[in-house]
């Protein structure tokens, strides 16, 4: 009776009762787990799974490590796996909890060193008045005459815009600068670098001033 | 003798689900904590299991692979939720041990990527039966033959009545109203074909 519920139990049309009887079976007596074991061959020989004449049994030695490590101290690790791989999900959601604090507090450094910075610029204290920090910040765009058209480009907007107020103009863009990188720091990192490129460019250096012998309509690089 | 294309057309049927039907009865009892119904599961699938990962490290290693395999599948059975069918999730506890003891040895993985969909699909990988040893695959045709042999030598209500089965792949309440007779009685013609089967195989796998 027990066998012919293994080959039912072999083709599905198992009761959950008759799957209880059979695990009964099995602890009862060996041969059935055995004669179980040569009925799923038959099967996966005959579909076409490569057997081996000494084909071995691995079952006995899974079972002798499950129970092993079942008796081990450490039997909660099959939880403690369980868990933390469900935990899993939750810790990749807290990242962006952990990075939200670290990027606000970055941006308004950000913010907070380039405000300082114009403020000195804006009194005219220029490099003198903070050495250790300004002075590197302020050499990069005294420089930066070098390199004429940043400023014709920025000259060219204005002048089709106001044509004779350059200093409106340049508060304006900077406003706008500033506006912009704020909201963009809000949103994360993205605006520190490109608030300080600006702030570093901007420092000591009109943004909308005609650069002497400049043609007025602009040059195409 | 299950030809290869009675073999195609077994596949083709919906086989799988009365399997997978067991395999997540015996699942949720394992996952209740018992190892007789684990030991069902490794039973049923070990030999697909050594077939599949010897052929990611060799024949010698496969069993002590196969092995870690189902120690790995019964750590991680808490977290099973069913959402795929059992023996393509333990296909892929299977391939990954197999990679694992690869990286393990310093050697390179085979450059031969197995698709986790063959599980679904054949329900073994026949696809890499080439790096078979000749000695398998001699087994493996002997024991088709062998198979064949005793099913054409049974008496024909059990012959008809296990074709149906393994070769069309019918249901036994399908198979009791295409032969006209009790459920039962199917369930054991079937029966009884099988160990015939097991009787003739005997010889060959001892």
């Amino acid at each position: 009776m027990a066998k012919d519920s293994l080959s039912a139990l072999l083709d599905g049309e198992c009761s959950p009762g008759e799957i209880d009887q059979i695990l009964d079976g099995m602890a009862r007596s060996p041969d059935l787990g055995l004669a179980w074991s040569r009925l799923c061959l038959a099967r996966d020989a005959s579909e076409g799974v490569r057997v081996r004449k000494d084909q071995p049994c691995i079952c006995s030695g899974v079972m002798a490590q499950i129970q092993v490590q079942a008796q081990m101290p450490s039997a909660p690790v099959t939880r403690a796996v369980h868990a933390n791989t469900a935990a899993a999900p939750r810790m990749r959601r807290r990242w962006p909890g952990y990075w939200k604090p670290l990027a606000g507090l970055a941006a308004a450094a950000s913010v907070a060193a380039v405000a300082f910075t114009l403020g000195l610029s804006g009194r005219g204290v220029g490099t003198a008045g903070a050495p250790g920090l300004v002075a590197p910040q302020v050499s990069t765009p005294v420089s930066l005459p070098a390199m004429p058209k940043r400023p014709r480009y920025l000259q060219a907007v204005s002048a089709t815009s106001a044509g004779s107020q350059p200093a409106v103009q340049d508060d304006e863009l900077r406003n706008y600068l500033i506006e912009h990188s704020n909201t963009l720091a809000d949103r994360g990192m993205g605006a520190t670098l490109s608030y300080a490129r600006f702030a570093a460019h901007s420092i000591g250096e009109p943004l909308a001033q005609p650069a002497a012998g400049a043609p007025s309509g602009g040059e195409q690089p | 003798m299950p030809s290869r294309g009675a073999v195609g057309a077994r596949e083709a049927r919906p086989r799988h689900m009365s399997d997978n039907n067991i395999d997540e009865q015996l699942v949720k009892r394992a996952q209740a904590g018992d190892e007789r119904a684990f030991e069902l599961l490794v039973r049923k699938y070990q030999y697909k299991i050594v077939q599949l990962v010897g052929r990611l490290v060799g024949e010698a290693e496969a069993p002590d692979v196969a092995q870690e395999t189902f120690v790995r599948a019964w750590r991680a059975l808490p977290g099973f939720r069913g959402q795929s069918a059992f023996y393509t999730w333990l296909y892929r506890i299977g391939i990954n041990t197999a990679k694992n003891s690869i990286v393990s040895r310093g050697r390179r993985p085979a450059d031969q990527d197995i698709d986790i969909a063959d599980a679904e699909l054949y329900g073994h990988t026949e696809h890499l039966s080439d790096v078979d040893t000749p000695e398998a695959q001699l087994l493996t045709e002997e024991i088709k033959l062998r198979v064949a042999a005793t099913i054409a030598a049974l008496p024909p209500d059990l012959r008809k009545a296990i074709t149906l089965r393994e070769l069309e792949g019918l249901s036994y309440e399908e198979i009791a109203e295409a032969m006209d007779c009790p459920i039962g009685t199917v369930r054991s013609r079937i029966f009884r074909a099988r160990e015939a089967i097991d009787a003739a195989l005997k010889p060959l796998l001892e």
